[in-house]
């Protein structure tokens, strides 16, 4: 285990620094965003090296980062930032991870949490009918050659064709629901047929849909613009590419250790294996992650679709009527071509990896709709089922510090073998039910690995974020119904 | 090893016994859970490439569900080459989680009939799922850190799981 007392500078109370010259091959620092009480259980976490391993890859700019919510991944930690320059930088399918454009969006209501809680038990029981989830679950969707490819290539656009979503949600999602896409060719043909008939499936893990009480607004103003008014419901959804994804990826990363040789890439994971962005095979793969981020976006759009009728089977009301609305959509698993100030004060293109890590582009950024402008596009960061997640708007500093970028959710605290070694599934759905929520999950093993108690405490991560001056904070969201995988 | 015995005891595919012989196998747990804080890992050591193969295989359908799930018998001839052992151990784990995700296969007893360091060819018995109760989505195996060691006593590796 590392001394990391030794090798890190406190630059803040919030923020930590890896001197370059730490560790041989750093071509740029590592910071760390973290608070007090994130701090002490980093310390003993090998993410730190990961973040040092990240510093070591070929047109890294300014920083290696790492987000409070950072925690031991593969390749790069999870919770990691790093920008690499389009001319002579790096593309890395480990940068972005196995679940391309996994990501989170958040649904308003006019619904009173009252009254949710009233029919928790029926909304719980219908949104575990109507949305596919589990290990191996496949969805009602079946997918032609011919579908996929439009979803590859319109992403959420396809599914609003189809009858997904409504057309208005497209503006409230990160990219409008769809990255261009050059050529769909990089794409295995097994990529696709593992796509076929997951459209509209949640997955397992962590993933989940959540029925949640706006329990509080830290900024009136800005949840006004969202739509978000305290005491009443939101729902959540959190999914991504699916095995589409994770067959890119996995591909992806077999040409690139080929690409890495080709071009003199020398790197201390095998996971972190990259290729030039412009290169033929950086190209390939930034194609072939622009299809599954496409592929995701509309399985999201598909899983709206289902919630909506949930809430429309057990209200008796159209979810027009029920508001609602799309409030916003993020990916936290990405690599984006953006251009940013860099530190030494030029505007340059980057290819910015984001493996657990958000978006938070702040008010004035044109990339965002004009809805949101003036606030800011909204951040959504998950917490545990238990506890609470949040709104968050990105700041200034952002775009100075951390390429537009704040933490993605609460961040893992215990191991999955940990969490079932040391808590059992009675208990955890006794606590659920003392804080009023209410659990539907395929398998007991997942309610023991997503135990609330296993996550850090969001409202450390996202303290850490607003002390550090990255973000402010719009909304807390408590949890009333829970459906998981 | 196991394909040896099937044969020796004249147990033909669809045998009961061969079955039985087979979770019997998939149980010896042959294989060490490694801890990692968002996903799993498991270490495997064997005498010969063909072990590390067969026990690496079982240990990530034993993470995806540690009892076998009902379904009929069938099996799968697998053949791959790589540029290198690593990469063909990514490879071969790789192809028995496509077999799960879209032919519902659940690999339970594989035979590795020839194995050099970039080339296996294995039969996989197995089941084939009527509906999947497993317990955990394995989404991909990771090349974090991987690599596949010589010791006195033969191979080892650790693999991690993306989950």
């Amino acid at each position: 285990m590392t001394d990391w007392q030794k090798s890190i500078h406190k630059l803040s109370d919030y923020k930590i620094k890896i001197p370059r010259t730490s560790f041989e091959g750093m071509r740029v620092p590592g910071v760390i965003y973290a608070g007090p009480e994130i701090l002490s259980d980093l310390l003993t976490d090998e993410a730190p090296m990961q973040v040092v391993n990240v510093a070591m890859m070929p047109g890294i700019v300014d920083f290696s980062l790492a987000m409070p919510d950072i925690h031991y991944g593969y390749g790069f930690p999870i919770g990691g930032v790093a920008a690499m320059s389009e001319s002579d930088g790096v593309i890395s399918p480990g940068g972005v991870g196995f679940d391309i454009n996994c990501g989170v969006r958040l649904i308003r209501s006019n619904i009173s949490a009252a009254d949710a809680r009233e029919k928790a038990d029926a909304l719980a029981a219908q949104l575990f009918r109507d949305i596919p989830c589990g290990v191996g679950e496949s969805g009602d969707i079946r997918l032609s050659g011919g579908d996929i490819e439009k979803t590859l290539r319109k992403g959420a656009r396809w599914a609003v064709k189809k009858g997904y979503g409504w057309a208005e949600d497209l503006e409230f999602c990160e990219e409008n629901g769809a990255l261009e896409i050059d050529d769909t060719d990089p794409i295995s043909r097994r990529a696709r047929e593992r796509g076929a008939n997951q459209l509209g499936t949640l997955g397992a893990g962590n993933h989940f849909v959540e029925v949640q009480e706006v329990e509080e607004i830290f900024d009136e103003r800005a949840a006004r613009i969202m739509g978000l008014e305290k005491g009443t419901v939101t729902v959540m959804i959190h999914s991504g590419s699916r095995g589409l994804g994770h067959q890119i990826c996995e591909d992806s990363i077999k040409l690139m250790r080929v690409a890495a040789q080709k071009y003199g890439i020398d790197l201390p994971d095998r996971q972190l294996s990259c290729a030039p962005v412009n290169s033929p095979e950086g190209r390939a793969y930034y194609n072939a992650m622009c299809g599954a981020a496409n592929f995701a976006w509309a399985n999201r759009h598909c899983l709206t679709h289902y919630a909506r009728k949930s809430f429309e089977r057990v209200f008796g009301a159209p979810a027009e009527r029920l508001g609602m609305h799309l409030v916003y959509d993020v990916c936290h698993n990405i690599a984006k071509l953006e251009e940013h100030e860099t530190q030494e004060g030029r505007r340059r293109r980057l290819c910015v990896h984001r493996k657990g890590a958000t978006r938070a582009f702040p008010a004035g950024h044109p990339d965002i709709p004009d809805r949101y402008s003036a606030i800011g596009q909204p951040v959504l960061v998950p917490g545990d089922m238990g506890r609470a997640s949040y709104v968050l708007l990105g700041t200034d500093l952002v775009m100075k510090e951390t390429f537009g970028s704040i933490c993605h959710g609460a961040g893992r605290l215990k191991s999955r073998s940990s969490a079932k070694a040391n808590f059992n599934a009675a208990d955890i759905l006794a606590g659920l039910a003392g804080r009023g929520v209410t659990l539907q999950a395929k398998c007991k093993k997942s309610i023991l690995e997503e135990a609330p108690e296993a996550y850090k405490n969001v409202t450390h991560v996202v303290d850490t974020c607003v002390n550090a001056g990255l973000a402010t904070a719009v909304a807390r969201l408590r949890p009333i119904v829970v459906i998981k995988g | 090893m196991t394909g040896a015995i099937f044969k020796w005891l004249n147990l033909g595919e669809a045998s009961p016994l061969r079955l039985q012989f087979s979770f019997f196998i998939y149980n010896l747990h042959m294989f060490e859970i490694v801890d990692h804080r968002a996903d799993i890992g498991i270490h495997v050591a064997g005498e010969t490439l063909a072990e590390l193969f067969a026990d690496a295989a079982r240990g990530m359908f034993f993470v995806i569900s540690e009892q076998p799930p009902e379904g009929w018998p069938e099996s799968h001839i697998i053949e791959l080459e790589a540029p290198e052992t690593e990469q063909l151990l990514v490879d071969w784990l790789s192809e028995l989680l496509y077999l799960l995700e879209v032919k519902k296969f659940f690999a339970i007893s594989p035979e590795i009939e020839l194995i050099e360091p970039t080339r296996i060819k294995a039969t996989v018995g197995g089941m084939r799922t009527r509906g999947m109760s497993l317990s955990a989505e394995i989404k991909a195996v990771t090349h974090h850190m991987l690599s596949v060691d010589r010791t006195l006593n033969g191979y080892e590796t650790t693999i991690y799981f993306d989950l």
